[in-house]
């Protein structure tokens, strides 16, 4: 090819054309090799490329996603977790707010007046404290509060009034939508967010992790029903306070809990007195004449005594410097089932010297009387029990007199004794739906089943008459106590209650209701012991409860025939 | 030659234009997806606040005073609640003459009264 080139051009000399070829041959070659070379590179390259492209788009499509996912937006993270009822009800969790803050450095290098600007706030935070504020905005310091939790629309206005330095802070508040329906149970946290008292103390480090809502086995509904009417009959009996429990009896949870006087945790300037103080369940009282189910329970239990036993009950009993006399005397032989319907003192005292003060102790130690109760609360009160064991106390105590227990521990007791014989300790946390929740046996199914025959004998005859909420076989017992007091008990300051269980045939709920110190009305006949007082609380509970948890009423009831032990000859009420 | 170059070239040009169309493209989905977020965020804080409220609003007290207030109702008592057998048995498209000769024998609505009676 180079050679016709030349020839057509110029024709060289052969040494010329021999020479040239050389040179020209050997850059060629060297040019030629080079090319190679790199093309062979690029080619390598664009290899590899083409390779990883085809790797990337092709190989491995099936293990990278059609469509990018990102993360799904978290849920609301707040500092606490919410606490709910049974039913999914809100009953506290934290909202956000904002607090006023002051950079007082660049307030005062604004040159602004502090005690014009400190009224102008004041227009718009009623309760804002004029000096500290003014202090405040003079102090010079780079941060201080204002005011804690300002409303949305008070944020509005105070950016209107346009004062420099003034910042808002981000903060949680605790909120409890229900207000005082709740306010003993849940408790009440300080102003930084931690729990001071109640569940938000017992549970606090539980709500501040991240996670599920505190679920309790209150119902709202019927925390409000036990609340009215015990907020109805403490206003009627002018009562200092009042408490009251609605339980589970097969599983232990508490599904009211009720202590009045009570106060609005959303503001803790409603806390008057003793409205802090949770009656149902630090209070400890000597419950009285209650008392005689867990005495009558023993004796049967331990056959001491069957329902056809009896005891004399025509005298009173003196012993060291007491006497033991009847509020209700019947002056003669009173069988077991009478002795409890009647509420006889003397009768049950003989029965709790037949079981013994050991037995009595091993018993109520099984009832849960004699140790506090396990429930979720900080606040829980110690049982009060004699030092000593003496025969004066076995006797006392077999009627609710020489052991102080909390309202709670006698609705847990009672329920233990009617459900079957089953200890199940009392909670406050759900318990999930047909879980069978286990127990310790303390009595026989035979002698709960008698127990809960005798408590529907109390309220179809006896003391607990105003208890009987018609179809729905109320048992129970009334207890009237004189508070002690300067050394002895005083006749005017009753503790009054009823503790009823129901229905009867299968039980399903205790309910408990005590009133602190009720005074007798006209509608009373000036009675303020817990047949007129406390226990016509129970049944207007009852009757409103029943409906809700869908307990219908029964038509008839197989009442006790004579020859039975169970009848009671009913005597005209007078 | 040349026309490869050409092709070359035009297709080079296309894909960079498809190549930052798409990336614009993702970049203001992303933007969408990024405040997208927020306002989810911002709803379910508003949610949750009015939970709060919604809860408050049902208080038991509130609704028992609202109800005693605007409705002419009661709580509802045990004598009112009665099972099914308690109602007389017209019920469907039976003619009164099918309901004589009920099964039961009995007469429609003696068991309302019944019912009342005790």
């Amino acid at each position: 090819m180079s050679n016709r080139y030349n020839q057509a051009s110029l024709p060289p000399s052969i040494e010329q054309t021999v020479e040239l070829q050389g040179t020209r041959q050997a850059a060629l070659e060297m040019g030629r090799n080079r090319l190679m070379v790199t093309g062979f590179v690029f080619v390598l390259l664009f290899t590899i490329l083409g390779v990883r492209v085809v790797d990337l788009t092709v190989v491995r499509e099936g293990a990278e996603p059609e469509i990018a996912r990102t993360k799904p937006s978290q849920g609301l993270v707040t500092g606490r977790n919410d606490i709910m009822d049974r039913n999914g009800v809100l009953l506290a969790t934290s909202l956000p707010t904002a607090s006023l803050t002051i950079n007082s450095r660049d307030f005062l290098a604004s040159g602004e007046n502090p005690l014009k600007a400190a009224e102008k706030l004041k227009t718009i935070l009623p309760d804002l404290d004029l000096a500290k504020t003014v202090a405040k905005l003079k102090s010079n310091r780079a941060y201080g509060y204002l005011k804690r939790n300002v409303t949305p629309e008070q944020q509005y206005r105070v950016n209107n009034l346009g004062i420099p330095g003034l910042n808002y802070q981000r903060q949680e508040r605790r909120v409890y939508p229900h207000g005082h329906l709740v306010s003993h149970i849940l408790g009440m946290t300080d102003v930084d967010g931690n729990g001071i008292a109640g569940l938000e103390k017992r549970f606090d480090s539980q709500l501040r992790s991240q996670g599920e809502p505190l679920k309790l086995s209150l119902d709202v509904r019927l925390q409000a029903i036990l609340h009215e009417e015990l907020t109805r009959a403490a206003r009627e009996f002018k009562a200092i306070g009042a408490a009251g429990v609605i339980m589970d009896v097969n599983t232990g949870e508490i599904i009211s809990q009720v202590s009045l006087p009570d106060y609005d945790p959303n503001n803790l300037k409603t806390i008057k007195g003793d409205a802090a103080f949770n009656r149902a369940t630090k209070g400890v009282y000597e419950m009285g004449s209650t008392f005689k189910l867990f005495t009558t329970a023993m004796a049967l239990d331990n056959g001491t005594v069957s329902l056809r036993s009896g005891y004399d009950a025509t005298k009173p009993i003196r012993i060291a410097r007491f006497r033991i006399t009847d509020y209700h005397p019947e002056n003669r032989w009173l069988s077991v089932p009478e002795i409890l319907v009647y509420s006889s003192n003397i009768g049950t005292a003989k029965m709790a010297m037949d079981v013994g003060a050991k037995n009595q102790q091993e018993y109520l130690r099984k009832f849960g009387l004699l140790d506090p109760s396990s429930v979720e609360l900080p606040e829980v009160g110690s049982p009060l029990v004699p030092d000593r064991w003496r025969d004066i106390s076995t006797m006392t105590i077999s009627y609710g007199h020489g052991v102080a227990v909390s309202p709670l521990q006698l609705a847990t007791g009672v329920g233990a004794i009617s459900n079957g014989g089953i200890m199940r300790p009392a909670t406050l946390l759900k318990k999930n739906k047909g879980v069978f929740v286990s127990g310790e046996r303390i009595i026989s199914s035979k002698t709960s089943r008698q127990m809960r025959q005798l408590m529907r004998l109390v309220v179809r005859n006896g003391t607990g008459r105003n208890a009987d909420a018609r179809g729905y076989l109320v048992g129970g017992k009334t207890g009237t106590a004189e508070k002690p007091g300067g050394g002895s008990y005083r006749t005017t300051a009753l503790i009054s209650s009823f503790v009823g269980v129901f229905p009867t045939s299968k039980p399903r709920y205790v309910v408990l209701a005590i009133l602190d110190e009720p005074k007798g009305n006209k509608k009373t006949y000036g009675y303020a012991t817990a047949g007129w007082v406390a226990a016509p609380i129970v049944s207007r509970v009852i009757e409103r409860l029943a409906p809700l948890v869908g307990i219908s009423p029964i038509q008839e009831e197989l009442v006790p025939q004579p020859g039975d032990p169970l009848f009671i000859k009913v005597k005209a009420r007078g | 030659m040349r026309q490869t170059t050409i092709i070359l070239v035009l297709l080079a040009v296309a894909l960079t234009f498809t190549l930052f169309k798409v990336k614009y493209g993702v970049q203001h989905l992303e933007e969408e997806l990024s405040s997208l977020n927020r306002a989810i965020h911002a709803h379910q804080e508003s949610i949750h606040v009015l939970q709060a409220e919604w809860s408050h609003l049902n208080e038991p007290e509130r609704l028992r005073k609202l109800a005693a207030k605007h409705l002419d109702l009661t709580p509802l008592g045990s004598s009112q609640i009665g099972s099914i057998s308690d109602f007389p048995v017209s019920v469907g498209n039976e003619t009164p003459v099918d309901q004589e000769a009920d099964a039961s024998g009995r007469q429609p609505g003696t068991h309302l009264t019944s019912g009342k009676a005790h």
